[in-house]
């Protein structure tokens, strides 16, 4: 590519075309080692030309050469050939030297529309040149002009009064209209500076007078506008996206982000980075490449979720378009219910939770999907070895409203089917598809509207009997409104629906559905007020409404026998209110201030259980019932959550930060496998379950090197989880009428440390991770009737203590990259014999403590490429291969170990998912 | 072109659907680990009872079981009625048959050699109900056996099955001759026949319970009891299966759903934790010891069933045999002989009507002892 260098236009001569070819003069000179004005003087002495220059840049110039009857124009490009030095010569013989920029001192041919059917207009050496001047680029800088010319924002005034004003915009992309979330927007002198917010839209408050207004993000063309500010006002801007950026790569939206956030602990990553992580089957997911950070980890590869820092996997408050997605997986595990295609960034929050999110312990998973194409129709498809994948986009009113509709489908299932009958996989089934909408419109330059739809559907029987469905429906609708440059506003409504069914018919008498779902509508309203340049406000509240069916079980055909048993359906609400300030104490110290009041409503009609006090909840202990009619509230729970962050800066690259959170969860997730089944279910706290109670204390050191090209953070936490549930021995959670009987209040404790390096640009970059982290449980309440590991802190399911992850990518050219991925952590705390027993028959396991010896260590690299299509703009259709292997090693790494009574003995064995080297290959076109 | 395509595609997709692979595993044990009694057994209303002892194994033990030997055990009704049990095998405790009141309430007490002292929970009698069929089905995998049960009074609602299956082998030829004291010698006739038929017996290995709890009356359809395999040398001759029914209560049943969870039901995707639950035996001299094992008491039901081979056509069981030919020397036969390993079936004469050489067989079949069977006819056969 060509080095990106502005360009002077320099109109020299008159428009009038003068024709005077003079024939050019032939000369001979000698040089060696002479500075530049003896050179210049040289030739102005045998040839009449003029020099035109600056010695200072010129100073360090040297010039040995020797040329016979030579015209100037060719001893001269002798002279700065393959250096930084340009000359332009011009029709009057005028000579002007440059460094690093050249004069153009003619306008190239094609320029006047009289000129542009001829020959040599299509002959035209320069398309890029002509497009550029005429106005027409299409990629790449945007026209100087824009750039250079003076902005007039507010009436001009004589004279300019002191004092501050209010500048406020969107920051858009110029060929999508796609708002620009997270760039930087600064002035140098005093250094103020803004992010833009997730709609695009930034408020700078400034002194009056001239300004140079910068604008920096990830992946888009560094701009700037020199304006000249009155009063307040408004400013748009629209940039250029670097299509072929190397940066493209970078993970962090902003360059030096995490050592100036106040927060702590949050992992942004953009598609284009997500996309670039090898996985099995090549499909790019989200989770997958969360599991690459440190803190973040997961039982095994067949696993719904994920644990962040020691917590459970119900404890990740997860969001698409600012509604929960309770199941983020496809077909148990292996793939995250989340399209790439229509995503535009994730958000991680494991540490500072901000006070507009509540409702989980652990951390916030904030997926954003895309705002679809304002300008022309256009889409996307993808094919793989297992899914296909097809999104479209494009405007409803051009500039004002779009729509993006993406859709992914297995098609497994028919290749299932073809497959022999002696297979053991003739009658297993894996169908699963997703589908998401979203409409952008917007009304005026204060209201835009989102309407948002995704829906998912999964329907897998692994060659056993029972046909496992599951689906996520979610729909909202926001309103975005500028009350004035200083206070936005956020309105959002939504619903949101979880629910899953099992059944099987094997035997008629038995045969049965299972169901459950869970529905939420939820209202929020977010407030952002900018109230000076020190402080920002953040305030806001929200209301969740829950209306579960715990289970029922029916009979499914007219020959069973199965009873209809229905659980009471259970009703709640959850609402908060909160209030967070970010503010600059001084030029070095940050803090985040926010606290959060959250109250949760346990609502009739219900009758609950009454349990003797101080005795275990059991159906024995059992005084009494309460009923509540509708409308009445069963219980209330309720509590202040602080949400404290601050950061003190040592250096422009170096800075310390602390935070303390407190959170608050009214929903659990019943389960009481290893790893979490599409089976499980949710339940609300009730009067005899208590909410979970967490808190996080966290310390970190932020430093980026070379220019903030390579960031590194060391990060250390201590958490405390109160009430957090675990089940007894031979619970049974499904369609159980008193589960309170079989939950035990656990208490947990997590620490850690988390080392992060990552380089975010360059031909190599990708991000390497170490974490030491202990996640350890306890047991101890007397009143459970029973106590695990003699009450003693016992180590989690995902309890790894070492964990190492290292992803890069290596791009060779913009057309062709290579992606490696390796992981290694401690093997998972399992449960084994240490004796047996003759009983029924066979010998039989006699376990040890739970959790008391570990699964063997797991390794896995990943290898991938990425190959592109041509990168020409005005093709049809762009297309890219992404081909590759994962676990190239073909390590057996060990999901779990089970031992097993077998012809009357015990067997141990080990389980992999992945025991081979897997390859995969994917195929994508743009359109 | 486009047939390999989809080739290349399948081999892809079966790879991945077989992807997940088991190997064996094997750990460092934790070592001393106490030894637990296990206590098991069914109180049998109206016919004899057996109640075994025995003791937990650590893991790298060869013995399959150590029956705990020399304990006092007796069952004691509410009413004062004690009732003790004679041991009457290594560790198996035996009481005739006993007609309980289904009115009281009895209990186990077991006191070992140690001077332990065990106590079971107050158990009320069970009726079990009677089996109302044993069936067989022709399948793609075997014979399948199943039962059908009932309970009109929806009383039962949680059952328990073992069983015992019996079996006739055959070996393919009679050997009439013996080799001994270094030669080959006429086998006794009587000798030849015990050698050629026996019974095999084989106690089921699985827990098998069934709840109706769910369903509207307490019927139990079609319950899979065990799968005879295709080809199995059961179903090679004639099989036998005997069938016991036990009624158990919610809490035996959970705590044989749990004790099946964690021996049988592991290796899928989800497992559960193993973890144990306590049964209703537990130990006064030492409340924090572990007893293992769950008692009952109630009537047991039995029901027997007989397949001939000749019911399932194209059975195709087939011993793995290979036939020999020895010459008639000296060394030849010891070679082929002495150990036992091969018997001998027959002779072939010579033109010369000498005996040229010996035909023989694998032990395994032609004395059908070597295959784990006795020759002793079940009576009930």
């Amino acid at each position: 590519m060509k080095k990106a260098s502005v360009l002077f236009i320099c109109l020299l001569i008159t428009l009038s075309h003068v024709a005077a070819q003079v024939k050019p003069v032939s000369i001979s000179v000698d040089f060696k080692d002479v500075s530049i004005q003896d050179f210049v003087k040289e030739i102005e002495s045998k040839a009449k030309y003029h020099f035109y220059y600056n010695p200072i840049e010129f100073d360090s110039v040297r010039v040995t050469l020797s040329a016979k009857n030579e015209s100037v124009s060719a001893i001269l490009r002798l002279a700065f050939r393959n250096t930084s030095f340009s000359y332009t010569i011009d029709p009057n013989n005028n000579v002007f030297l440059t460094k690093g920029v050249e004069i153009l001192a003619s306008l190239p041919y094609g320029i006047f529309e009289n000129e542009k059917d001829s020959l040599s207009w299509q002959m035209q050496k320069e398309p890029e040149l002509i497009a550029e001047l005429m106005g027409t680029v299409e990629q790449g800088n945007l026209s100087p002009a824009l750039e250079n010319k003076q902005i007039q924002i507010g009436n001009k005034t004589a004279q300019l009064r002191p004092g501050n004003v209010t500048l406020v915009g969107y920051v858009r992309d110029a060929k999508t209209g796609v708002p620009e979330i997270g760039a930087a927007v600064f002035v140098e002198s005093p250094r103020i500076s803004t992010y833009t917010n997730q709609f695009g839209y930034y408020t700078l408050v400034i002194p009056r007078g001239p300004h140079i207004l910068n604008i920096k993000a990830l992946g888009i063309q560094d701009t700037k506008r020199n304006l000249m500010i009155y009063s307040d006002g408004k400013l748009d801007i629209e940039i250029q996206t670097q299509v072929l950026s190397l940066r493209e790569v970078v993970i962090s939206a902003e360059k030096s982000a995490n050592v100036r956030n106040v927060q702590m602990g949050v992992e942004k990553l953009s598609i284009s980075s997500i996309k670039q992580v090898p996985v099995a089957f090549g499909e790019a997911d989200i989770v997958k490449v969360m599991l690459t950070l440190p803190g973040v980890k997961s039982v095994g590869e067949a696993s719904n979720g994920f644990n962040v820092r020691g917590g459970a996997v119900d404890q990740n408050l997860i969001l698409f378009d600012d509604l929960t997605i309770y199941n983020p997986s496809h077909f148990f595990g292996f793939f995250s219910a989340f399209n790439p295609d229509v995503i535009k960034d994730v958000e991680l929050y494991k540490s500072s939770i901000p006070s507009r999110y509540g409702g989980r312990l652990s951390s916030v998973l904030d997926v954003n999907s895309r705002d679809g194409n304002t300008k022309k129709l256009s889409g996307t498809a993808g094919i793989g070895l297992l899914t296909g994948r097809l999104n479209i986009e494009g405007p409803i009113i051009k500039d004002k409203t779009s729509f993006i509709l993406g859709g992914r489908t297995t098609y497994s299932n028919w290749l299932l089917k073809m497959l022999p009958e002696n297979s053991g996989y003739k009658d297993a089934k894996a169908s699963f598809s997703d589908l998401n909408l979203r409409i952008s419109h917007a009304i005026n330059s204060k209201n835009n509207l989102y309407l948002s739809g995704y829906l998912s559907d999964d329907n897998s029987n692994l060659g056993s009997d029972t046909t496992f469905a599951y689906g996520n429906q979610n729909l909202s609708m926001k309103w975005k409104h500028l009350f004035s440059n200083k206070l936005t506003g956020i309105f959002v409504g939504g619903l949101t629906r979880y629910q899953y069914n099992n059944n099987s018919i094997v035997n008629p008498t038995n045969a049965y559905k299972m169901a459950f779902d869970i529905r939420q509508a939820n209202f929020k309203s977010d407030f952002n007020y900018y109230l000076s340049s020190k402080h920002t406000i953040d305030f806001g509240i929200s209301t969740i409404r829950y209306d579960l069916n715990p289970g029922t079980f029916q009979p499914l055909g007219s020959q069973s026998l199965v009873k209809l048993d229905v659980l009471a359906p259970e009703q709640a609400f959850e609402s908060a209110i909160y209030v967070g300030d970010r503010f600059d104490l001084s030029s070095n110290l940050s803090m985040d201030l926010g606290i959060r009041y959250s109250m949760y409503n346990y609502m009739g009609p219900q009758s609950v259980n009454l349990y003797a006090p101080n005795l275990p909840k059991s159906e024995s202990n059992v005084i009494g019932t309460a009923s509540y009619k509708k409308g009445e509230m069963a219980k209330t729970y309720h509590g202040p959550e602080l949400r404290m962050s601050a950061r003190y800066q040592l250096s422009e690259d170096f800075s310390v930060k602390a935070g303390y959170n407190t959170l608050r969860q009214y929903i659990h997730l019943l389960t009481n496998t290893t790893a979490i089944s599409p089976t499980d279910i949710w339940k609300l706290s009730d009067p005899n379950i208590r909410p979970q109670y967490g808190d996080q204390t966290s310390l970190g050191f932020y430093k980026n090197f070379k220019e903030n090209t390579i960031e590194t953070s060391i990060e250390g936490y201590f958490k405390n989880l109160k009430d957090y549930l675990d089940y007894k021995s031979g619970a049974n959670l499904i369609l159980n009428h008193h589960i309170e009987t079989d939950v035990i209040n656990t208490k947990g404790k997590a620490y850690g440390v988390e080392f992060l390096v990552k380089k975010l640009s360059g031909k190599l970059n990708g991000w390497m991770g170490y974490t030491y982290s202990r996640t350890l449980l306890k047991m101890d309440d007397p009143n459970a009737g029973q106590i695990i590991n003699g009450g003693k802190y016992y180590p989690a399911n995902y309890d790894k203590p070492h964990d190492f992850s290292l992803v890069a990518n290596y791009r060779f050219s913009h057309r062709f990259s290579a992606s490696f991925n390796t992981a290694y952590s401690t093997g998972r705390p399992i449960t084994v014999p240490i004796g047996k027993y003759f009983y029924a028959g066979s010998l039989r396991a006699n376990y040890s403590d739970r959790n008391a010896l570990r699964a063997p260590d797991y390794f896995r690299t990943d290898f991938s490429l990425n190959i592109d299509g041509n990168h020409k703009v005005n093709q049809r259709t762009h297309n890219s291969w992404t081909l590759g292997i994962y676990n190239v090693t073909g390590r057996d790494n060990a999901y779990s170990t089970y031992f097993v009574s077998e012809k009357g003995l015990i067997k141990g064995y080990q389980l992999s998912i992945f025991g081979s080297a897997i390859p995969f290959v994917n195929y994508n076109i743009r359109f | 072109m486009k047939t390999r395509t989809l080739k290349l595609i399948l081999c892809i997709s079966v790879l991945l659907f077989s992807l997940s692979c088991k190997k064996p595993f094997e750990h460092d044990a934790i070592s001393d680990s106490a030894t637990l009694l296990v206590i098991e057994g069914t109180i049998n209303q109206g016919g004899l009872t057996n109640i075994m002892l025995s003791r937990t194994l650590k893991l790298s033990d060869k013995s399959v079981v150590q029956m705990e030997k020399g304990a006092k055990v007796q069952v004691e009704g509410l009413n004062n009625s004690i009732l003790a049990l004679t041991e009457s095998a290594a560790g198996v405790y035996t009481l005739p048959a006993t007609t309980f009141n289904a009115t009281l309430q009895y209990r186990l007490r077991i006191k070992t050699i140690a001077g332990k002292e065990y106590l079971s929970d107050l158990m009320s009698v069970r009726t079990t109900p009677a089996i109302d069929s044993l069936n067989w089905r022709r399948e793609r995998d075997g014979v399948g056996l199943y039962i059908d049960a009932h309970d009109s009074n929806n009383n039962t609602k949680y059952y328990q099955w073992d069983y015992l299956e019996t079996w006739e082998q055959h070996s393919v030829e009679f050997s009439d001759y013996v080799y001994k004291d270094a030669r080959v010698q006429s086998r006794d006739p009587l000798e030849s026949l015990k050698i050629f038929t026996c019974w095999k017996n084989e106690a089921s290995t699985n827990i098998l319970i069934s709840s109706t709890a769910k369903l509207s009356s307490d019927v139990v359809d079609d319950f899979q009891l065990a799968l005879i395999p295709n080809r199995s040398e059961r179903l090679g001759i004639r099989y036998s299966i005997l069938v016991k029914q036990y009624a158990i209560g919610k809490e035996a049943f959970d705590y044989l759903t749990l004790m099946k969870r964690n021996s049988e039901q592991q290796g899928s995707l989800f497992d559960n934790q193993p973890s144990d639950i306590v049964g209703n035996i537990k130990c006064i001299s030492n409340p924090d010891e572990r007893v293992i094992g769950f008692i009952n008491i109630s009537q047991i039901v039995e029901k027997r069933i007989f397949i001939s081979n000749n019911q399932v056509p194209a059975w195709n069981f087939d011993l793995t045999c290979s036939a020999i030919v020895v010459r008639n020397h000296k060394d030849s036969l010891y070679a082929a002989f002495v150990t036992g390993q091969n018997l001998i079936t027959t002779y072939n004469v010579s033109a010369a009507g000498t005996i040229e050489s010996y035909n023989g067989n694998t032990a395994i079949c032609l004395d059908c002892r070597t295959r784990g069977g006795s020759n002793v006819k079940p009576s009930f056969w």
